[in-house]
């Protein structure tokens, strides 16, 4: 797993690519045999307390998004690239997500991976990025 | 006039291949009235990312959301500017085909243009209807964005 921190300018907040390798029971990388394996999330968030209103209620593909790297499906190593995860605000705030993740492959799905994410910020251009319950695979934490 | 006709037009469309619940809510206006709901400057990675993939459904819920006289006063207009902005920022992300063309959305445009009397926000309608036009132009050779 590889955590990057992304350019989110003077903003509030913190923004990360997270590139992940799908490994199985035995930790050993998983390339699908050639079965596509496409990440997905279900997401729930608060900022500053209050529920993020209009996220997805099921799961939806992780990716593709703007940002480079990112794609449906996971590529032939078993890879693939969360990007953006997190948030940025006008303001000072605190947030807390629960991020699920699964892994469909036809029409099979496997949950992988649960993030208790915390972002939060108290000054421009700067934010702490938190998971607090280990998850499976090493931690998420950054700051800038 | 044309804003509310539209509303009554857009129930006519049809969207398949979605889960039961995004056919409960196939304009997406449980995500546009949350990214309506965020202040301006608020970036909340998993709101955009599903708004990156609306493209011509965002003006399909706009219109649903607001009536016709509360699209027009500048707070509204302009967020939904925003949005519309968004939902076209990245047009080979947009998840169903169909909404990759942008008709609906320039069509509430052009309406809206020939009704603003505020200069500034009929040039912010001329300038995210340039973008619209301009970012749609490009072919994503049937498949979806990112690498």
């Amino acid at each position: 797993m590889n955590v990057e921190v992304m350019d989110t300018g003077n903003a509030y907040g913190i923004k990360e690519k997270v590139t992940y390798q799908i490994v199985d029971q035995n930790g050993k990388a998983m390339n699908g045999n050639g079965a596509k394996m496409e990440p997905q999330e279900h997401v729930e968030a608060t900022i500053n307390g209050q529920p993020v209103q209009g996220l997805p209620s099921g799961y939806a593909d992780i990716g593709p998004s703007r940002v480079a790297g990112t794609s449906k499906y996971a590529n032939a190593k078993g890879q693939f690239v969360d990007a953006p995860l997190g948030v940025t605000y006008p303001v000072p705030f605190g947030s807390v997500s629960h991020q699920q993740i699964r892994i469909k492959v036809g029409k099979e799905s496997f949950a992988v991976r649960y993030n208790r994410i915390v972002v939060s910020s108290n000054s421009p251009g700067h934010g702490q990025f938190s998971n607090q319950i280990g998850p499976i695979g090493g931690d998420l934490n950054e700051q800038h | 006039m044309l804003v509310g006709l539209l509303a009554s037009l857009v129930l006519c469309f049809s969207i398949s291949a979605r889960s039961q619940d995004e056919e409960a809510d196939q304009y997406s206006i449980r995500l546009v009235k949350g990214l309506l709901d965020q202040p301006e400057g608020a970036s909340v990675s998993w709101l955009d990312k599903a708004r990156d993939r609306l493209g011509d459904r965002a003006a399909i819920a706009l219109v649903k959301i607001f009536g016709e006289q509360e699209l027009l006063q500048p707070k509204n207009l302009h967020r939904s500017l925003q949005i519309i902005h968004g939902a076209f920022s990245a047009p080979c992300l947009i998840e169903i085909e169909s909404d990759r063309k942008p008709s609906i959305t320039l069509f509430v445009l052009r309406d809206l243009e020939g009704r603003v009397k505020d200069e500034t926000l009929r040039k912010e309608i001329t300038s995210t209807k340039t973008f619209v036009e301009q970012g749609t132009s490009a072919s994503c050779n049937g498949g979806k964005g990112g690498s």
